[in-house]
């Protein structure tokens, strides 16, 4: 649980014309956020990016969160809206890249300290996440890397707890099969 | 391992059940799964140098939410350009008013009886049902939807209650069990949909009128 000021109060005085004050709310929720954006967009200067323009977003915004209590699932929502919209592009890019240019080799930004076995681990889980559908990337992250739990996800995606519960179902089953290996079966 | 998953193993990764109600073969799933996301789970992202700053510099520079961007439209001084025909028009339309609505100025059959709206606030009875609740408490924009609210009383019946003063206008309210779960009154006249996907109540505590 947060210390200080409730996000209700703080939502109230930034409301209120005290501008300073969303400065706390980015203290408190950029750690979360940053995970969140840089395991759905695997890469740490998109989410960078996403996250500002989240921000940005959600103090401009701000007098349309209908309850300022939950203002952590509302402020997710917008951040996962700006990863959907940023991969939505790059793979339009991406996909124009490939029919102009030779592929660039992709640049390894791997930590030289960093275990081997970890890192693995960690480039497989990120190949593998890559490779499933928006949807279901952002539930998993959100639950497993972010340990969200069920009703908070359902708040964030604007789903009922029933619709989270079957878009994790999925997403789990997509990423067992993504990892499972070739000719097993 | 693509086969398809056991109701239990979900119910635990969906965060329902607690690793000690699956049998050994099962938890040891749930633990390969779970070994996945260890890394990133533990790893810290940091964003560049001056994240925050840029941030703040970027909303410095944005116009205001709705309540304080009508404030700083208010106090913030501004030039009108007005063609001499719309000034006139516009004081004529005064003088019309202050002629028309004067006491003792020209009789109106139709002339509107003003009442002075008595805006004090009314003392609203708040009653929910929840026999299995620890506490409850009633929220909404009257406690800032604070989710420890005003806390109510329980009568001992199932029945929790909470008297509270409200000034006339509508309200949107909900009840808080046990601090975690938010719900609509089930007696409530009306409900709207919170942004959320769930609903909130709504009263109308209508205006008192001087005789």
């Amino acid at each position: 649980m947060p210390t200080g000021p409730s996000d209700a109060t703080i939502v109230a005085r930034v409301l209120a014309g005290d501008t300073e004050a969303f400065g706390l709310l980015v203290d408190r929720y950029e750690p979360d956020l940053a995970r969140y954006a840089r395991w759905a967009l695997g890469s740490e200067d998109d989410a960078a990016d996403a996250v500002q323009d989240a921000l940005v977003r959600a103090y401009r915004s701000l007098h349309r969160c209908a309850v300022p209590a939950r203002f952590k699932g509302w402020l997710f929502r917008i951040v996962s809206n700006r990863c959907k919209t940023r991969l939505a592009r790059h793979r339009r890019r991406r996909t124009e890249r490939l029919e102009d240019l030779p592929a660039e080799p992709e640049v390894d930004q791997a930590d030289p300290g960093e275990d081997a076995e970890r890192r693995d681990r960690r480039e497989q889980l990120e190949c593998a996440l890559e490779a499933l559908s928006p949807e279901h990337r952002e539930a998993l992250v959100l639950r497993y890397v972010n340990e969200m739990s069920v009703p908070e996800m359902a708040d964030a995606l604007d789903l009922s707890v029933s619709a989270v519960k079957m878009r994790l179902h999925r997403g789990r089953e997509a990423l067992r099969t993504v990892l499972q290996p070739e000719g097993d079966g | 391992m693509a086969s398809r998953e056991d109701q239990r193993l979900a119910r635990y990764l969906d965060g329902e059940l607690p690793p000690d109600a699956l049998p050994e073969d099962l938890r040891r799933r749930a633990r390969e799964f779970e070994a996945l996301f260890a890394a990133p789970r533990a790893e810290r992202v940091r964003f560049p140098m001056g994240f925050r700053d840029t941030v703040m510099r970027r909303v410095r520079q944005t116009p205001r939410a709705r309540a304080g961007r009508a404030w700083q439209w208010m106090v913030t001084p501004r030039t009108f350009r007005l063609s001499p025909a719309t000034v006139a028009l516009a004081a004529a339309a005064v003088l019309a008013l202050v002629v028309l609505t004067r006491p003792g100025g020209p009789a109106d059959p139709g002339a509107t009886v003003v009442t002075v709206p008595v805006v004090e606030p009314a003392a609203v009875r708040f009653v929910f049902v929840a026999p299995q609740a620890v506490r409850v408490a009633v929220t909404g924009g009257f406690a800032n939807w604070d989710p420890d609210g005003i806390p109510m009383r329980s009568e001992g019946d199932g029945r929790w209650v909470a008297e509270v003063r409200l000034p006339p206008g509508v309200h949107q309210y909900v009840f808080v069990v046990d601090g975690t779960e938010w719900r609509p009154d089930p007696n409530a006249t009306s409900q709207v949909d919170d942004g959320f996907g769930q609903q909130n109540s709504v009263l109308l505590v209508p205006e008192g009128r001087s005789s």
